[in-house]
Parts: structure tokens; sequence; C-alpha cells
């Protein structure tokens, strides 16, 4: 049923698709740290590890930037839940500190009308 | 490959042949457009047709097949002209430009392994797997460039392209077998359709 040849064949087209789907689903478009503050947004680059602070409504929440993600570490709210939930990923997209009204997600300096989720 | 003097008796009797498999092939495409698509995505079965006519009448009379179905499924189930329609037809014409290429290379490294290939006896030179897997991985990325140019310039829609992909591979890999198991029990059967 199968040759030789139909087995490279396979395998070789299950590793391009495999290279395909590594290619377009890194996050490596979403290279910036998108910050909402009671006075507006900012933009932060995620290739430089650091830590930034920013004035919310209740005090300051500090944000680390580190292997091309963020979280908060500290922000002036009661319950600290914004630090609790840790680095952004792919099942938090956006960490918030509702209290001190700062939240950070990914986002695209260069395209940020790139797509944000798809649907059949 | 090579033109030969065609008697009026050996030409009807092609294009009977011709006739015989558009109409299953039509057949079985009609039956797939009732079938719940998931994704958008058909498996494709009317392609099996075209990939028997290639292996066991060549190529000529696979490319009339495949575009007679095209054309007249699309008339029958009422697409025709539509975006529908050219999807498939693109899709179609990358198939067949893919199996062109790869059934010219097969013949002219003389790579025609059917004879050689039987259940359990890998062999050589690539089978019918191969030529569904090309077929189906062509036609996908031709719908998918027509769609992308034409319906939808968006590229974000690259992010549905390795999904697509895939789904084509497993299908093609699928019509691949189900190719395979038709062309041996026609290679053992006579053409009155009784078992050598």
């Amino acid at each position: 049923m199968h040759t030789r040849v139909d087995f490279i064949v396979l395998l070789t087209a299950s590793f391009l698709i495999g290279s395909l789907f590594a290619m377009t689903w890194k996050n490596s478009d979403l290279d910036t740290l998108l910050v909402t503050t009671p006075t507006g947004n900012q933009n932060f680059t995620l290739e430089q590890s650091r830590q930034i602070t920013i004035k919310g409504r209740q005090g300051i929440s500090t944000i680390e930037i580190k292997n091309n993600s963020a979280r908060f570490i500290d922000s002036k709210c009661a319950n600290k839940i914004c630090v609790g939930q840790g680095h952004l990923d792919v099942l938090h997209p956006v960490v918030a500190c509702i209290p001190n009204g700062v939240s950070i997600q990914f986002g695209n300096a260069k395209n940020p009308h790139n797509l944000d989720a798809f649907a059949f | 490959m090579t033109q030969t003097h065609q008697t009026p008796e050996d030409r009807l009797r092609k294009q009977s042949i011709t006739a015989g498999f558009a109409a299953l092939a039509i057949c079985i495409h009609l039956f797939e457009s009732t079938l719940p698509s998931i994704m958008g995505i058909k498996p494709g079965l009317a392609n099996v047709i075209t990939l028997i006519v290639l292996l066991r009448h060549g190529l000529r009379m696979a490319i009339h097949v495949q575009l007679l179905r095209v054309f007249i499924a699309s008339l029958l189930n009422g697409s025709i002209f539509t975006p529908t329609f050219f999807l498939s037809l693109t899709g179609s014409l990358c198939a067949l430009l893919s199996l062109s290429v790869m059934y010219v290379l097969v013949h002219l490294f003389s790579f025609n392994n059917l004879e050689k290939t039987s259940l359990g006896k890998p062999s050589w030179g690539p089978g019918p797997v191969s030529y569904s897997v090309f077929a189906a991985l062509f036609h996908m990325l031709g719908q998918f460039m027509l769609a992308y140019y034409w319906l939808i310039p968006q590229k974000g829609l690259f992010k549905v392209l390795p999904f697509l992909l895939l789904i084509a591979l497993a299908f093609g890999w699928v019509n691949g077998i189900m190719s395979s198991l038709v062309l041996n029990k026609l290679e053992h059967s006579t053409p009155n359709g009784h078992h050598a």
C-alpha cells in the first residue's frame, strides 16, 4: 500500500507543516507590551528586561519585563490578584489591576490591527 | 506518454471510459456536497477517481475527468461561476498541475512502480499515496491563495494555513490508501469484472 517514497513524502509534508505552525503561531509578532493606565496607553518593548513603574488611581504598580513576557510584581491594591496572575501567556493574555486601573497585554507596535482571534 | 495512431473505435472506447469515470466522480462530488463540512473542508473523495484514472489510463484522461467533474458538478448543484466554483476550479487546476509534474517526472526517471506495489510490500517510487498527498496539499494551497488574494486579503489568514494543510495531508493520505486498495483490486481483475 505504501512505498518508501510515500513514507518520505508523508514525513516531509508533516515536517513542513509543523515548521509552518511554528512560524505562523510563534509569539514573535507580539513584540510589544501594551500598558493601559488611567491617563492613557503606553508601549514598551519586550526585548529588554527591566522593571517599570506606572502611576495608577491608587498608587504605583510595578511591572517586570523579562523573557519576552511581563507580570505585575507589586501594585497598590488590597488583594494583589494581579500579582498572583503571574506572567502574560496564552492562558493569561491580559492581566489587570482593576483597583489601580492598570492592565498589561501583548501587542504589536508595527501592526496594531493584527488579528487577535478567528472563528469558523 | 507516447502518441499512437488511434482508430475511431479506440477513440470511442476512450471517450466512453472518460464519460464513465467523469459520471462516477460527479456523483461522488454531489454526494459529498450534501455532507456537513467542518471548517469548510470536505474530504475530496472524488479525487480518488482522478487518481485511479491517472494511474491506469494516463494524464490526459485524468485532466478530462477532473475538469468535467468540476464544471458539471458545479452546474448541477447551482454553484457555477460563484466564488465556490472558482475556489474549486483553482484547487483542481493546482492539484492537476502537481499531479502532471509528478507523473512526468516519474515516467522520465522510469519510477513507475504500479506493478511492483502490493499490500505490505513497500517498494521504491511514489505510489498512489504520494500522488494523493501532493494533489491534496496543492489543491488546498491553490484555494488558499485565491481566497487570500481575492476574498480575504488579510495577513492573519496565514495563521489558518497550517491547520488547513494538516487536514489536507490527512485526507490526502486516506484518499491515497483508498486509491491504492481500488487499484490493487483492479489489477487482479479482468476487464469483465471477474477476478483473475
